[in-house]
């Protein structure tokens, strides 16, 4: 069943140096309870997205596209009907919790404040006893309420966050880099964590990241995105071990593992989203580009069920490393 | 190789910074009122130049004797565009010439603030240690005391005349220019001690005053523009009160305080010397605000280059 | 866990300590000030013409003839024993004339002053804030900056013409009626003095007689205030826990007043204490202008009067409110921000 359903989401900023084009055309499907990971370099336009699915750009970004939740668009819905929207049906997590949260504010006003904004008809008692039961269920001690911001470790703070996130029981949860401030023991401890909630409370998750040892652990399905584009989508398994867009083959050849023989790098930088190059994005650095790789945009295109490229010679580099095209499991012939 | 890129650095930002602010972009949200502002600042502040270079012509009486023939209190009249006084002076000509006053005195106290601030403050952010804390005590003292009373006491002390003003003056603001050079020096020091141990060819001090002088030339032009138009106040308060000029110089501030004493009956009199004070403040102002709002973005764009 | 909120007393003690150093920085500026200064004070004092017996003997009694050093020091006793000396004119002690009338006096116009600048200013710069780029936004800043830019006593002068004698509201000069006896002193501050014993009418007078300086001094020093909430509140509005409590659907209007406006005053505070300065020499030249019997009422006369023992007193007082003031106003911060704390 689907959850939400982005349809050519594009989102350009309006700056000083001209029009940027962070998130240019995307589009994709999320089902209940699946988590989808977008991966990508930084400025590639997934934080962008993640915001722009909320709606709480700046003023200077234009947003076009459908973003179809419960059948309905919400980016035609007016300000009022979006706010509610907003932490109830579609919740959103940050990378770092320490600015994301009022330092003047202690951590049951944010609590309140948010009851408040969508449930006033709540008495405050009843609503400081759901936040005291909504921390504890993330592992954090009731006490925490009566704290400052700034008084909380840095994994206390991210479960507090996810605790808040969780209040009205959102269809989706969306996460943006959500372990990339934290050492890698509360990291684990944290993922668990959303995991644990996803099943108990049947939620979707958008988890954006450039780890990919995390996407391999959390996701369902992953998206990788280039340059403000989506270049590949499909199931993790897919992704992970046959790879078929040179840019995903490139990220994944680029993480170290213990296996490791040699550290495959790609050369080349991402474009400028201003002035981003004709056709594919990524032809400039791509080790198999043609001609028309430089005059046309690949579309996103189907070579398997469920599983997406953008490259004009997605079947030949998949047919290249005798990848199963048709159907179940996917091998490689090394 | 360091030097190389700050060359390019420098003359990378004297290109931007003149092009693009002086002709600014009129489709740019935001930079174009600021750009206005300095636009309509900096006129003002011609027409203020260029009555006092001038003043010898635009003046019909001389400001240093009575009109001749002119009747005390006249308001204000065709003859006597902004009226005359108790002895028949004509105003509009004493505030014609008092125009030279503000600009000479702040020009003069600007310029020994500079000379004295600045290298002060690159000597101290330099060289660092208990020298440096001593300065920064000493110059955070001054700063922090009212700079007016601080002017009255030099002024009182030291005696009326053009230049004991331009020094009193120059005193209350050299901490401010103190202050951001020794800041700059400070944090130049920093990032050079992290990036390499012993600087190739050029000493660290040339190294560092290199570094810090793209910062100081777009930080600078704001401070004396703010500071030129607190100078020119600071002047007219303290001729005002009675100190620094001497009397039958023309000077706004003076008028004022002469013009009270007949505030019902000639309220003219102190009106039209502060309508100029306000006048060239304010265009001095704009010009410090518009330099800042442009100047600003470019500075934080530096730091992350 | 959570970490230790900071002690606030080693905070205030601290500063405490940071704060005597500059005190005698100031001081020992003004002393070498009036010593190095050309012109010789006893000269000034007596006029040129007086017999030469007369000077010296002025001179020993001002302590000129001891070598500098030894005069130094005893200068510095003095301070710090707040033994100011005798004032050269009326022969009154310094130090009480100043504690006791005109110290107070500027206090009182200050204090409403600053209510003034705060209540015009905070609004302002709020508004300028939130409908950043459009017309009520220039409007408001080109108010700040002509407002800042009339000289205090002109404006002082024309709002005197205007409510004083134009339309009769506002009385144009002193701190009461005349006839009006001051209230029995307890601060000093007459609006205080007369609530807490009682007499009202005394109270409006006062209250009456302070309109159109704390209006003056203040409405000019809101250009600052505007200014500062202004630049604070467009930097607060782009914060990252703005962004956060926008995603959590809270009202916009209140993201506003609660997250922005809030975060954007703690500032405030710090700015206030810079004021101080501003306030102060701001009041000399209102006082001057209204005839409000303070302490720049008492600076400017008493230089006009050659009585230097007055004005060194006068500095010395400055300079000891306007630390005492900044230590005040850091601990005030420290309460505060949770996160300042030593």
């Amino acid at each position: 069943m689907k959850i939400i359903s982005v349809k050519d989401l594009k989102i350009y900023y309006n700056t000083s140096r001209g029009v940027v084009k962070a998130v240019d055309g995307v589009s994709f499907d999320i089902e209940r309870e699946e988590t989808l990971g977008i991966v990508g370099e930084s400025g590639c336009g997934k934080s962008t997205l993640a915001m722009g699915l909320l709606d709480i750009l700046p003023p200077s970004a234009k947003v076009s596209g459908e973003i179809i939740l419960e059948g309905e668009d919400i980016l035609r819905k007016d300000d009022e009907e979006l706010r509610k929207i907003r932490h109830e049906k579609i919740a959103l997590i940050f990378q770092d919790p320490m600015t994301r949260l009022d330092p003047l504010m202690r951590i049951k006003d944010h609590f309140l404040e948010t009851f408040h904004s969508h449930r006033p008809e709540l008495s405050e008692e009843e609503a400081l006893k759901l936040s005291g039961d909504l921390l504890e269920a993330v592992g954090v001690s009731r006490e925490t309420l009566n704290y400052y911001p700034h008084e909380l470790s840095g994994g206390m703070r991210q479960r507090t966050m996810i605790a808040l996130a969780l209040i009205f029981n959102p269809l989706l949860l969306v996460a943006d880099e959500p372990t990339t401030s934290l050492d890698v023991i509360v990291e684990a401890q944290i993922l668990q964590l959303m995991n644990n909630i996803k099943k108990e409370f049947h939620m979707s998750i958008i988890l954006i990241t450039h780890n990919l040892g995390i996407v391999a652990e959390m996701a369902d399905r992953v998206a990788v995105m280039y340059a403000g584009k989506i270049v590949e989508i499909g199931p993790l398994e897919d992704i992970f071990i046959s790879p078929v867009h040179p840019y995903t083959q490139g990220l994944l050849g680029s993480v170290i593992t213990l296996e490791s023989k040699n550290l495959v790098m790609m050369p080349g930088e991402p474009p400028d989203l201003i002035n981003p190059p004709t056709g594919c994005r990524f032809a400039p650095r791509c080790p198999y580009a043609l001609d028309i790789c430089n005059k046309d945009e690949p579309p996103l295109e189907e070579i398997k069920k469920g599983h997406s490229v953008a490259c004009f010679r997605a079947k030949e580099l998949a047919e290249e490393k005798n990848y199963y095209l048709r159907g179940e499991a996917s091998e490689r012939a090394d | 190789m360091k030097n190389e890129e700050n060359e390019n650095l420098m003359e990378y930002l004297k290109r931007k910074f003149m092009v693009n602010w002086l002709f600014g972009s009129l489709s740019r949200e935001g930079k174009s009122t600021s750009a206005i502002l300095v636009w309509v600042g900096f006129f003002i502040l011609i027409f203020f130049i260029v009555i006092a270079v001038f003043a010898p012509y635009i003046a019909p009486y001389n400001p240093l004797k009575p009109a001749p023939g002119a009747p005390s209190f006249s308001p204000p009249s065709l003859k006597y565009p902004m009226g005359t006084d108790l002895l028949g002076y004509d105003l509009y000509s004493r505030v014609i010439w008092g125009s030279r006053i503000p600009l000479e005195v702040s020009a003069l106290s600007i310029f020994f603030s500079l000379i004295i601030g600045m290298p002060v403050g690159l000597f101290s952010g330099f060289i660092g240690g208990k020298i440096d804390r001593v300065l920064v005590m000493i110059m955070d003292s001054i700063y922090a005391f009212p700079g007016l009373i601080l002017a009255i006491v030099m002024t009182a002390l030291l005696g009326p005349g053009l230049i004991n003003v331009a020094v009193s003056i120059a005193v209350v603001y050299i901490p401010l220019y103190f202050r951001t050079v020794r800041n700059h020096t400070m944090s130049v020091k920093q990032e050079l001690y992290v990036e390499s141990g012993r600087a190739m060819g050029a000493s660290r001090f040339q190294l560092i005053a290199r570094f810090i002088a793209p910062n100081v030339i777009l930080t600078v032009p704001v401070l004396i523009s703010l500071n030129a138009a607190d100078a020119i106040l600071t002047e007219a308060s303290l001729s005002f009160l009675g100190l620094g000029i001497p009397p039958l110089t023309p000077d706004w501030g003076r008028e004022i305080s002469d013009g009270s004493y007949y505030l019902q009956q000639a309220p003219w009199l102190a009106f039209f010397p502060g309508i100029f004070i306000v006048l060239l403040v304010v265009a001095l102002s704009l010009i410090g605000e518009g330099l800042n709002d442009i100047v600003n973005p470019l500075i934080k764009r530096r730091e992350t280059l | 866990m959570a970490e230790r909120r900071g002690s606030i007393k080693t905070y205030i003690i601290s500063r405490i300590i940071l704060a005597i150093p500059m005190l005698i920085i100031i001081t020992s500026f003004v002393f070498f000030i009036m010593r190095v200064a050309p012109g010789d004070p006893v000269t000034a004092m007596l006029g040129p013409h007086a017999p030469l017996a007369y000077k010296e003997k002025l001179r020993e009694e001002l302590g000129l003839t001891l070598p500098l050093y030894q005069q130094y020091f005893n200068y510095l006793a003095q301070v710090f024993t707040l033994n100011l000396g005798s004032s050269l004119t009326t022969g009154d002690s310094v130090a009480t004339d100043i504690f006791v009338y005109y110290f107070p006096a500027t206090l009182e116009l200050t204090i409403f002053s600053t209510i003034v600048a705060l209540a015009v200013g905070i609004p302002l710069g709020k508004l300028a804030a939130v409908k950043r780029d459009k017309k009520a936004d220039v409007i408001i800043r080109l108010f700040g900056i002509i407002i800042y830019a009339l000289p205090i006593y002109w404006f002082g002068f024309m709002l005197q013409l205007l409510f004083g004698y134009y339309m009769g509201i506002f009385p144009t000069g002193g701190r009461l009626s005349p006839g009006v006896t001051p209230p029995p002193h307890i601060t000093g501050l007459y609006t205080i003095d007369s609530l807490l014993s009682g007499q009202f009418s005394t109270f409006l007078d006062a209250l009456w007689h302070l309109a159109l300086p704390s209006i003056t001094l203040g409405l000019i020093l809101s250009g600052v205030f505007i200014r500062t909430i202004r630049v604070n509140m467009l930097n607060t509005l782009q914060s990252d826990y703005v962004q956060a409590a926008r995603a959590r659907g809270i009202e916009e209007r209140d993201v506003v007043n609660r997250h922005a406006y809030r975060n954007a005053l703690v500032p405030v505070i710090t700015i206030m204490g810079m004021e101080i300065a501003l306030l102060f020499a701001g009041a000399v030249l209102t006082e001057t202008t209204y005839s409000f019997k303070g302490m720049g009422f008492l600076l400017v006369w008493s230089i006009q009067n050659r009585d230097y023992t007055m004005v060194q007193g006068a500095v010395i007082i400055y300079s000891i409110f306007i630390i005492l003031f900044s230590v005040i106003i850091d601990i005030i911060n420290a309460y505060i921000d949770p996160r300042i704390r030593y």
